[in-house]
């Protein structure tokens, strides 16, 4: 099963944290706010670790239902 | 390990040592394998493993405001003078040295005009300044890296993003650089240099007092007008705390991309096969960039104020101690890069921490990245011929910032 991922725009501080570590997955929208674009773009393990150093625990990532960050 | 330094020497670190600022890197690798929990003579941890760096960085119990420090309070008496105007100036505390929810507040309204999709659209311009440099060194048939290209383009860069005329960087060039040095420790700093750059603080405010009213008046499509209009819109940003922001963003913007791209030239023209693969396939300018971020990164350190016990693996943290984290020792940590002392500007993988992680990753990591890539791609396609004059170029003193103070080259 592929990654379930999102990001809560209310959340997010646009640190640009998570479209340093996964190019490509995130980028920053015209606002400053963290989108998911193409999570493909990078392997999985990339994905957790933009997630995992997300300041504000605004990305969350599931699998099967199952909570993998924050 | 063949490029640890002889074990024989006593592990003391001094980043004040000129041996030192020539080459830390084979003290470092030391630090990393051999005493990883280093405590300083002046009692504070140092951090040198790259986990141990993050884990702090991302830590919750972390703060970047240095009033939070137990010794605070002593470093206050002990320097009235510098004591009280930190007091004055408080108002104009940076976002770099606050915590949320300040600090997400103020950076937040930044990183609205900050977006990368703004950054990338400066690339013509990008280009077009650094070839015109090139095309001055070429007229000239030499080039002196530091001042001619790396200093020149990030303050035009940062000048016009920002909306200061360009006619007013000579007043400033002095600022910038006496503060660059004040982000050293405050002991390290002679009482002349704190004189310094409290006028240089105090011509700054004062400097942007004075055009933040300009543009309120006759706002333009930069950066500055707009977070003017939102200082009126309401109260979500006061004009002290625009103050603090246009200082944060000067400097920042001044004294680190130039660092990188002097870094990265002296890097490249040491490594003969790696500068020939770069003129050879300008798409690696990408990954030659992190590289060098990775390799000599300009940024040397990082802090944090404990505020509770921290236990990481080597070392067991008070709440209250302020850890010094080596961001040029993480990114050499083999536990993380293969063949760490190796400059290989295809790495792939290249997760270093040159730009920090977490809260405060740098807002202009971007910004930088562009400059640094245009400006080596520019070097390698158009003046492939260049050697360097001096093998051991000359390093400036700041101990924070690594840069080059000059770095002459043939064309
Ligand atoms: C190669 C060049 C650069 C390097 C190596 C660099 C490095 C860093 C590092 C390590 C931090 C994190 C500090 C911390 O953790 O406390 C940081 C923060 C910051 N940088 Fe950069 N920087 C560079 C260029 C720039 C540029 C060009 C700008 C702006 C135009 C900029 C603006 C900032 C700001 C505003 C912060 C504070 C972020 C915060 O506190 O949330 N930097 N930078
Ligand atoms: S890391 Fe988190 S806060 Fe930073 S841009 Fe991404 S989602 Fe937003």
């Amino acid at each position: 099963m592929a990654l379930e991922v999102s990001v809560d725009a209310d959340k997010c501080m646009g640190s640009g944290n998570c479209s340093f570590w996964a190019p490509g997955a995130f980028d920053l929208n015209d606002d400053g706010v963290a989108e998911v674009v193409d999570l493909d773009a990078v392997p999985e393990e990339k994905i957790l670790l933009a997630a995992q150093g997300c300041p504000t625990q605004a990305i969350t990532v599931t699998r099967d239902g199952q909570r993998l960050a924050p | 390990m063949s490029d640890v330094a002889s074990s024989a020497e006593p592990l003391v670190f001094n980043p004040f040592d000129p041996g030192f600022r020539s080459d830390p890197y084979p003290f470092y690798n030391r630090l990393r394998e051999e005493d990883p929990g280093h405590v300083s003579p002046l009692g504070f941890h140092v951090l040198t493993r790259y986990d141990d760096c993050a884990a702090i960085l991302k830590h919750p119990d972390v703060s970047s405001d240095q009033r939070n420090a137990a010794d605070y309070d002593r470093w206050r008496a002990d320097n009235p003078a510098a004591a009280a105007f930190s007091s004055r100036i408080e108002p104009r505390r940076p976002f770099l040295f606050m915590d949320p929810p300040d600090h997400t507040r103020l950076r937040g309204l930044v990183s609205k005009s900050f977006t990368p999709k703004r950054v990338e659209a400066l690339r013509p311009r990008v280009q077009h300044l650094v070839d015109e440099l090139v095309d001055a060194a070429i007229d000239r048939g030499s080039l002196e890296v530091v001042e001619q290209l790396a200093y020149p383009v990030p303050v035009v860069v940062i000048c016009e993003l920002l909306g200061v005329p360009l006619a007013d960087h000579e007043r400033f060039k002095g600022w910038s650089r006496s503060l660059a040095r004040s982000l050293d420790p405050e002991i390290v700093l002679p009482p002349d240099l704190q004189k310094e750059r409290v006028e240089a603080i105090t011509s700054f405010h004062e400097y942007f007092l004075d055009l933040i009213a300009r543009l309120r008046r006759d706002p333009g499509p930069d950066l500055l007008s707009a977070l003017v209009a939102a200082e009126d819109a309401g109260d979500t940003l006061s004009e002290d705390e625009l103050l603090g922001i246009c200082t944060l963003l000067l400097i920042a913007g001044h004294e680190t991309t130039v660092n990188l791209i002097g870094n990265g030239v002296l890097a490249l023209l040491r490594h003969p096969d790696q500068w020939a693969r770069l003129q050879a396939d300008p798409s690696l300018a990408r990954s030659a960039v992190e590289e060098v971020l990775r390799f000599d990164p300009p940024v040397q350190f990082d802090g944090r104020v404990a505020m509770a016990d921290i236990e990481l693996e080597h070392c067991s943290l008070r709440a209250g101690e302020q850890p010094l984290l080596i961001l040029g020792a993480a990114n050499r940590d083999p536990r993380h890069f293969d063949e760490p002392e190796r400059f290989d500007i295809g790495r792939a993988e290249n997760h270093h921490l040159a730009f920090g992680y977490g809260l405060h990753f740098c807002l202009g990591a971007p910004l930088a990245r562009l400059e640094g890539q245009v400006a080596l791609a520019t070097l390698a396609q158009r003046l492939p011929g260049m050697r360097l004059v001096d093998e051991h170029p000359p390093y400036k003193e700041n101990v924070v910032l690594r840069g080059l103070s000059e770095l002459p080259v043939t064309i």
